[in-house]
């Protein structure tokens, strides 16, 4: 050890004179003295752990010598952040992990706050006090919290902190491995998530299944209902038929055929009700709207329900606007049903000799119409579902008076497949209904279209047309034929389209009357073929199908129908129809004058 | 932050000094501790301190003509100095290694 060689190769003033630079090796020579001198007293004195001999350091505590060195290695080898810090948290010692994790230097942060290296949040609040509290309890804890090193980077780590003690077992500070599981915790996160997820799904699955279950216990209901509808009105046309075997008598015969025609009736408006409903739902209809005199059209669906009313000696009050001048865009027969359904139930849900009001007027650009009754009326719980389908407001009153209760869905759907609005009302059980219903008002000019006001017109008679009907169910076929025989046609019928073609080569009728859905050949190929006969040009080509839909009038005109009939085929317009025809046959017939 | 003190390009930086310690022992870590208090308390922001484990660095430590752990050298301003033990005295340091100024014993 040469120190003063080291001191002399640091002159101190070149032009300095002699005197100023021996007193200044002086006082380097001294401090270098003081420096032996501290040096041996520091290791006399144990101030040093360590002692540099030749090329080797050794280490003071050499009994642990060994083993420090091997921890030494494994601390430096650790994935994990080793930091050491006293009591006071000053750092005193990092591993290469804690510089990756923190991004400092082990020599920069060494003698530093902890808080210098790091920033820590507990996602738990009391993570804080409990890890404290452990420490001292058993010199142990692991947590997990946030670290936030400089420059804002935050990741989530779990600290393993245990006690340093000194030989004496003093605590002389703190050593933490801190492991970053960032990852870990996201993927937790995504995992939780995922699992909330499945959850939400699992309950719209439960939800779904149980509404599943409702519609599928309210269709049981009503399949039971329906098949209890159905039969009600079979008994008394059984019995009616075992009377009149029984007798002869005139006046008995006349009554069960009144009983046979009531009870038939009723059915089939259960029928035409379920079928309606179901073509609305499966957005089936198509609305034949024109104007119309919504003044006529409430006449009419008075005069509809007008038994109803009659048998329940119910007192009916009008107040409706002049002919003419409330006027609707409106598919006719469909309103007609909508106010005949509410009337039906205003007469059926009053007790006798009850009071039935209708008004129609206009309100804000609408045209409202109300039907109030002095009836039954409905609980306010149940106000909210009586248009709802197959929700009875009373199911006992409901099958007492017979019925489905599908006449007010359908009357919702029918109103808003108009682009209007329906409402029920009522103060309350005993305290009667009212329903109104609201269509828009239409912004053209009044024109009313001629059929709306008059009342049905009957056809004329006529002695010549010839009509082929042709209709692979046989009744069907012969009750439309005989119908037609009885309003004066000649007809002939047929059960498939091979036999259809045939007959028309044969038969040479006015008019053809076509299922489409046929045997043996289609009845749009069935029609080409008819009206590619030779003197067929001006035959009347009629289709009749179960489907109105746009697609399958497109499909009739296409096949060369002249028009395109929905079963079941309203007599009225399929007569009406006949007679024009007749009318342009016998206008062609004549010599043009001139 | 408090780190400008150990930007190794700080403008008012004038004091290098280098700490040998011997890895993680009671003793050594008082030292960093107590140096590293005395320097930002007299020196803040004009001094760099490099802790250098004097096992990893025997080279070094043995060209600083080093005996023993913990030693602190001032490598700048000259003259060179060294200061053994555990740093704790802080007037003693002071005066060592010219922060203070003194009258030469």
């Amino acid at each position: 050890m040469n120190w003063t060689g080291h001191s002399s190769r640091k002159p101190v003033a070149a032009n300095a004179p002699d005197l100023d630079r021996l007193r200044a090796e002086n006082a380097e020579l001294s401090a270098l003295l003081k420096e032996a001198e501290d040096t041996l007293d520091a290791i006399r004195s144990g101030d040093v752990d360590a002692l540099v001999v030749g090329d080797d350091i050794y280490t003071l505590d050499s009994a642990n010598a060994a083993s420090n060195k091997l921890r030494k290695d494994v601390l430096a080898q650790m994935e994990d952040a080793v930091v050491a810090y006293d009591n006071d948290e000053h750092i005193i010692f990092m591993n290469a992990a804690a510089e990756r994790q923190y991004a400092k230097e082990t020599s920069e942060m060494l003698g530093r706050l902890k808080s210098e290296l790091f920033a820590e949040s507990w996602p738990n609040p009391d993570g804080h006090g409990s890890a404290v509290r452990a420490l001292l309890e058993s010199g142990f804890y692991r947590a997990h919290s946030i670290h936030v090193r400089s420059g804002g980077v935050s990741f989530h780590v779990e600290s393993t902190v245990s006690q340093l003690r000194d030989a004496g077992g003093q605590s002389i500070g703190c050593l933490a491995v801190i492991r970053d599981i960032s990852d870990r915790v996201s993927a937790e996160e995504a995992i939780r998530a995922a699992r909330s997820e499945q959850e939400q799904v699992d309950a719209a699955l439960r939800e779904s299944q149980e509404r599943l279950r409702d519609a599928d216990r309210r269709k049981d209901e009503f399949l039971a209902t329906l098949a209890h509808e159905l039969r009600n009105p079979l008994a008394p046309i059984r019995n009616a038929l075992q009377i009149m075997r029984l007798t002869h008598e005139a006046v008995i015969h006349e009554n069960a055929r009144g009983i046979i025609e009531r009870q038939l009736q009723q059915m089939v408006h259960l029928v035409d009700d379920l079928l309606d409903v179901s073509r609305i739902s499966q957005g089936k209809v198509e609305l034949r709207r024109e104007h119309a005199d919504l003044a006529a059209v409430v006449q009419t669906a008075v005069e509809t329900s007008r038994p109803l009313i009659d048998a329940g000696k119910h007192e009916l009050t009008l107040r409706l606007p002049a002919p003419g001048t409330l006027i609707v865009d409106v598919d006719v027969t469909r309103i007609t049903q909508v106010l005949a359904n509410l009337l039906n139930n205003a007469a059926k849900y009053t007790p006798q000799q009850g009071h039935i009001e209708v008004s129609a007027e206009c309100a804000n650009d609408c045209a409202r119409i109300s039907i109030k009754d002095s009836g039954v009326g409905i609980p306010a719980d149940l106000l909210p579902q009586v248009f709802e389908m197959f929700a009875q407001i009373d199911r006992t009153l409901e099958r007492a008076q017979g019925g489905l209760g599908i006449g007010l869905a359908l009357v919702k759907s029918l109103v808003e497949l108009h682009g209007g609005s329906v409402e029920a009302h009522s103060e309350g059980q005993g305290l009667g209904s009212q329903f109104v219903v609201h269509l828009p008002l239409t912004v053209a000019e009044a024109r009313l279209s001629p059929q709306v006001s008059s009342s049905i017109s009957t056809p004329q008679p006529s002695k010549s047309m010839r009509v082929l009907v042709v209709d692979d169910n046989v009744d069907s076929a012969e009750s439309l034929s005989q119908c037609l025989r009885m309003f004066g046609y000649q007809t002939l019928t047929a059960h498939d389209g091979v036999a259809a073609v045939r007959s028309a080569e044969s038969y040479f009728p006015d008019v053809a009357l076509l299922d489409i859905g046929l045997p043996l050949m289609s009845g749009y190929e069935a029609a080409k073929r008819i009206r590619s006969l030779p003197g067929n040009e001006r035959l009347l080509l009629l289709a009749l199908s179960g489907w109105g839909q746009e697609e399958d009038r497109r499909k009739s005109r296409a096949a060369g129908f002249d028009h395109h009939f929905v079963k079941p085929v309203d007599i009225e317009a399929l007569t009406n129809v006949l007679v024009e025809h007749e009318h342009y046959l016998a206008a062609d017939a004549l010599p043009s004058p001139g | 932050m408090k780190r400008s003190s150990a930007n190794s390009s700080g403008a008012g930086e004038n004091y290098i000094l280098r700490l040998y310690v011997s890895g993680a022992t009671a003793l050594s870590g008082r030292a960093v501790i107590n140096a590293r208090k005395i320097f930002d308390a007299h020196l803040k922001g004009r001094y760099r301190l490099e802790v250098l484990d004097i096992a990893d660095n025997v080279a070094m430590a043995m060209k600083d003509q080093i005996v023993a752990a913990p030693t602190l050298v001032k490598l700048a301003p000259t003259p060179l100095r060294r200061f053994i033990g555990d740093m704790s005295n802080a007037e003693k340091i002071l005066e060592r290694l010219g922060v203070r100024q003194r009258s030469p014993s």
